[in-house]
């Protein structure tokens, strides 16, 4: 390792370090930064290969759409590959990219309601005979219920029930504090409740 | 059952809900994407690199802050006034003394809608939405004039809004410009309204609705003549809607459909058996020859009858299948929407042909029950649980998503004829391969108020001589095309020019002209496409020799964790920023291209950040915002 966890705030230890591989043709300067993407890169090929597919599911589980959730798990990647110096403790990896991926799922879901998202996909079926009674079945009213919480409150449903995460793991990957992460549970299950038994449009006629 | 069973039995629903998902892998082109990342992200020790010690972050952060402040005053100072979007939001202020003189909104096609109690006005596409209503006061079902300028809606006062039942609510109807200026209440103490908001006469000088009659005596129909605020009542009714051309009504009560004249003559009936729902479920045909309505029926289901208006040549258009609402014809008077109901509440939308043959479903999840055709008949607005979706009934264009909370009111702006063509230019062919992925084109100027904000589609095409040519077209047909050698990207001044056709009329083009600085104008034809008459206007940038030396850069700087990005504009003064996420089917048919849309004092620039996943595309399979940093390094905007 070159700099490793201590680039955060010391360029200057790092070049120390470096300064015992100089090589021709190469600046210190250079040199440091070679290496640090090599070893950089390898550490996040690693994470990749492990948690592409737990991010993606995670992503699904709290933006909803599979494009969103591919932009916000690259979103997440990238962001990770570019904030790794600040990876303090390498044993905690998956939580501190985990953090980052909430992080760019929120941004998501919050870009979501405040620009428009336009969809790629409006595909035309021609209408079966019959289909019109098609059963709503539970699983599209709690989608739709969901998808009604507000951002901060779907994301604490998604790492509860898709994570199967604890109050404290959830508390570690949103930043909140316990106490929040349980309030807000609490609130969103009561959310639920209420547009479960809402079956109107919420219109007042 | 206890609250905690209750929650027991939602935790099981919501473990099961999420379950499924356990055996999802990402797909493969994502995972190719991440794979690439750390050769397209090299690490790179920038100046702000530097900036991670925390003392010179903090004196950083000041600066920006300062010199945001600072640029924000300027350009405060310094700017002449932009272009009439965004509209000022507007207050209702009783017995305001000297109204601003009105704003005239060019016809653009906007939709109004209410969420939040706000009544809020948007591009056709959703964009530069903005609320024209604010304050404590419950505001919905807008509905724009015939002529465009105006706009009639609901109000509830604070105090009356938040009764358990709004319906008992003391309700007003005000009018107001359509920037949201001089508002006016016409008439106050209404009770239950037509949610759906007032509805104008074709003639613009009346409005009509229904309302709770007085005496508690079921409701009543209710016409006000706009500029003497005088109302009166014209039948017993709950639903009233003009006919498109003549100050004639059609109001539905004791399951008779009539007609009567504004002033509450020549009352007559056309139908019998018609349904009173409340809800919008009468339609004139475009030609105001018919009217659709729905039958009262023998067994819950509804059918959409057709009349004429003398009220011969009654005939259903469904055939017995369910089908709840018709939402009307398109303006050619071809195409149909249906809204049949499903268990749960929500609609199925189909897309039929005016007999109601060839019935098409629009997949559209969540439907409630509201839906209405763009006034040229290209685009739907419906209404669903999470907002409101545009959709091109053919099928091309992608779906627009707005978000909004269970709008009362949708209405279009009408709009005058205009033209959509996008016709390569004749600029010379520029050299493959020379701008990577990346390119940008500046659009400095707007026709028709602005051109960004109803764009739908943005199109790299080729030309005849194989440029590359940057088209535009918008969502109410209005078509808007600019055109690029790409090879004038190099210039350092970054001058664009091109042609634009236009419905919109000389005067309202010279109030567009007189907000944009920086351009030229230059020989303008009469055009003729589709049988809709319009302006081939040709234009270029203005650069300013001065401004070339010293070019004004964007770079995008950094990116954070949940920070938005941060932009450094002119040295200092940082952009407000929007990035708005763009997809198109490229040629070929792989995914996605990516956009950047970035707000620099009030210019839009759009960049191409990055084309994703385009596996056979020649285009960089990735790229991002280092890429975009590396060529905005070489290019000056101005």
């Amino acid at each position: 390792m070159i700099c490793g966890r201590r680039e955060r705030f010391g360029r200057a230890r790092c070049l120390v370090i470096v300064s015992e591989r100089e090589g021709p043709g190469l600046t210190r300067g250079e040199l440091a930064e070679l290496a640090g993407q090599q070893e950089r890169a390898a550490a996040f090929r690693r994470l990749s290969e492990r948690r592409l597919d737990p991010s993606y599911r995670l992503a699904r589980a709290i933006v909803g759409e599979p494009a969103e959730a591919e932009d916000a798990v690259q979103d997440a990647f990238i962001q990770a590959w570019r904030q790794w110096p600040s990876l303090r403790d390498p044993d905690r990896i998956e939580a501190w990219f985990d953090r980052i991926l909430v992080n760019t799922c929120r941004n998501r879901l919050r870009s979501r309601s405040r620009a428009r998202i336009v969809d790629i996909s409006v595909s035309l079926e021609i209408a079966q005979v019959g289909d019109q009674y098609a059963a709503a079945n539970d699983r599209d009213q709690l989608g739709i219920a969901l998808g009604r919480l507000d951002v901060d409150h779907r994301l604490v449903v998604a790492l509860r029930y898709y994570g199967d995460f604890t109050v404290d793991q959830i508390a570690a990957r949103t930043g909140l504090r316990p106490g929040t992460v349980k309030s807000r549970l609490h609130h969103a299950l009561r959310r639920l409740h209420a547009l479960l038994d809402d079956t109107g449009s919420g219109a007042p006629r | 059952m206890t609250d905690q069973r209750l929650e027991g039995m939602l935790e099981q629903r919501l473990s099961a809900y999420f379950a499924p998902r356990a055996d999802e892998v990402a797909p493969a082109t994502l995972r190719a994407t991440i794979d690439a990342i750390p050769d397209r992200f090299p690490i790179r020790r920038g100046w702000f690199a530097t900036l991670r010690s925390r003392p010179l972050l903090v004196f950083a952060t000041i600066a920006l802050l300062l010199a945001l402040a600072i640029g924000a005053a300027f350009l405060a100072g310094g700017r002449p006034p932009r272009p009439l979007l965004p509209l000022p939001p507007a207050v209702i202020q009783p017995g305001l003394t000297d109204p601003p003189p009105p704003q005239l909104p060019l016809r653009m096609g906007l939709i109004a809608f209410d969420t939040g109690g706000d009544i809020i006005v948007a591009g056709p596409d959703g964009s530069n939405r903005h609320a024209i209503t604010s304050g404590p006061a419950t505001d919905f079902g807008a509905q724009f004039s015939p002529d465009g300028t105006k706009i009639a809606y609901w109000s509830q006062a604070p105090g009356d809004a938040s009764q358990s039942d709004p319906k008992l609510a003391s309700t007003s109807l005000i009018v107001m410009n359509a920037d949201g200026s001089r508002p006016r209440v016409l008439t106050g103490g209404i009770v239950y309204p037509t949610w759906a908001g007032p509805r104008w006469s074709s003639d613009g000088q009346y409005l009509a609705y229904s309302e709770d009659a007085p005496s508690g005596t079921g409701s009543e129909i209710v016409v006000v003549e706009i500029d003497t605020a005088t109302r009166h009542v014209v039948g017993a009714g709950t639903e009233a809607h003009w006919a498109p051309a003549d100050p004639t009504l059609a109001y539905v009560g004791s399951g008779l459909m009539s007609l009567v004249a504004a002033d509450g003559s020549a009352d007559h009936v056309i139908a019998r058996g018609v349904s009173e729902s409340r809800r919008d479920t009468v339609r004139w045909s475009p030609d105001g020859a018919r009217l659709a309505y729905l039958t009262t029926d023998c067994c819950g289901i509804p059918d959409t009858m057709v009349v004429d208006r003398d009220g011969t040549n009654v005939h259903p258009i469904t055939d017995s299948t369910g089908t709840e609402a018709f939402g009307g014809w398109s303006s050619d008077g071809r195409q149909t929407v249906l809204l049949r109901s499903q268990p749960d509440g929500t609609s199925l939308v189909l897309v039929a042909d005016a007999d109601g043959r060839n019935a098409r479903s629009l997949s559209v999840t969540g439907a409630t029950g509201e839906a209405s055709w763009s006034p040229n008949g290209l685009r739907l607005l419906i209404g669903t649980e999470g907002g409101l979706l545009i959709v091109d009934p053919a099928g091309v264009e992608p779906t627009i998503r707005i978000a909004a909370d269970a709008p009362l009111g949708v209405s279009w702006q009408p709009v005058g004829p205009r033209t959509a063509v996008v016709t390569p230019s004749t600029a010379p062919a520029s050299t493959p391969g020379t701008r990577r992925a990346t390119s940008g084109f500046v659009v400095p100027f707007s026709f028709d108020a602005a051109l960004l904000p109803w764009v739908t589609s943005e199109r790299y095409g080729q030309g005849p001589s194989g440029e590359r040519a940057y088209g535009v077209s918008s969502v109410d047909g209005v078509g808007i095309a600019a055109y690029a050698d790409p090879s004038l990207f190099a210039d350092p001044c970054y001058p664009s020019k091109g042609f634009a056709e236009t419905g919109s009329t000389p005067a309202e083009l010279a109030a567009v002209l007189a907000h944009t600085p920086g351009l030229e104008v230059g020989a303008t034809t009469p055009v003729s496409v589709g049988g809709f008459s319009g302006l081939r206007v040709e234009f270029r940038s203005v650069t300013d020799p001065a401004s070339c030396e010293q070019p004004h850069r964007l770079r995008v700087l950094e990116t954070e964790p949940g920070v938005d990005e941060i932009y450094e504009w002119a040295g200092a003064a940082a952009s407000t920023t929007s990035d708005e996420m763009r997809r198109d089917a490229l040629p070929s048919g792989v995914i996605a291209s990516r956009w950047l849309i970035i707000d620099v004092r009030g210019t839009r620039l759009v960049l191409e950040a990055w084309s994703n996943y385009a596996v056979s595309s020649p285009k960089s399979p990735i790229g991002g915002l280092d890429e975009l940093e590396q060529t905005l390094d070489s290019i000056a905007f101005d």
